[in-house]
């Protein structure tokens, strides 16, 4: 059962992810959902929203698009982030380094490595020109 | 278009205490990174953060501290982190960055380490 939903366009600028943080934290907040959620899911939304504005590769001629849409169903927080751009899956990416010194630490990966571990699902398809990602974030 | 990042600044001795308000994301890391890089480059050599009016970073944030904490210690100075939220300390946790990058209780224990 669908117990609520929350449905937005951004437009294609990361200046635009503050405005999306602010809405989410609202749909939270109406929601009762734990602060822990609301913050790992604009934290999620920060890197797949900012990954597909560096690597969406979107198409001259045609308007760049991302919606995103949330969703509370039973026990679980489902987020989905669909874009026109080219394919893109960074569900991918490779791990990235964690356990090095500070010197030689690598910079890089980090975002896409939390969004996976703080998530309880966390899949990719391309279908009919969309990229969606679905990121679950169990609510027990 | 970059959002403006607001950080409060204060010198305790010869420690930089930056705190930055609100949020850190991919809209304003770039210009927490120039000002972390400037303060560098002016010579300091202890600088704090404190996260206690922070609510949000992102991964980019936490690049920027990364980038500031190897560049101070290529001076000999160190970078100090404190104050964080549960939420905030635990992506700290999970990327391993607070075992290069010294976070501690609050700004007395940052100041004095």
């Amino acid at each position: 059962m669908i117990t609520s939903d929350f449905h937005v366009q951004v437009a294609a600028r990361v200046s635009e992810l503050r405005d999306l943080a602010a809405m989410v934290e609202t749909f939270g907040e109406t929601h009762d959902l734990p602060h822990r959620t609301i913050f790992i899911i604009n934290l999620a939304l920060d890197e797949l929203v900012t990954n597909t504005l560096v690597h969406g590769s979107f198409q001259e001629g045609i308007e760049p698009k991302i919606v995103i849409d949330l969703s509370i169903r039973e026990n679980r927080v489902r987020v989905v982030v669909e874009s026109n751009g080219g394919r893109f899956d960074p569900t991918e990416d490779t791990e990235p380094d964690l356990t090095s010194e500070l010197e030689t630490r690598a910079i890089g990966g980090l975002g896409i490595h939390l969004v996976k571990t703080q998530a309880d699902k966390f899949s990719y398809e391309f279908d009919n020109g969309i990229n969606r990602l679905t990121l679950e974030y169990n609510l027990t | 278009m970059a959002n403006n990042i607001e950080v409060l600044e204060e010198h305790e001795g010869d420690v930089l205490v930056l705190t930055p308000v609100g949020r850190v994301d991919s809209s304003n890391a770039p210009l927490f990174e120039r000002m972390i890089k400037d303060r560098i480059d002016d010579g300091e050599t202890h600088i704090v953060v404190d996260f206690t009016k922070l609510s949000f970073i992102s991964s980019s944030g936490m690049r920027v501290l990364l980038i500031g904490a190897k560049s101070i210690r290529s001076n000999q100075g160190k970078l100090i982190l404190c104050s964080m939220r549960d939420s905030i300390r635990e992506i700290f946790s999970i990327s391993g960055f607070d075992t290069i990058i010294p976070v501690v209780k609050d700004r007395v224990a940052a100041v004095d380490a």
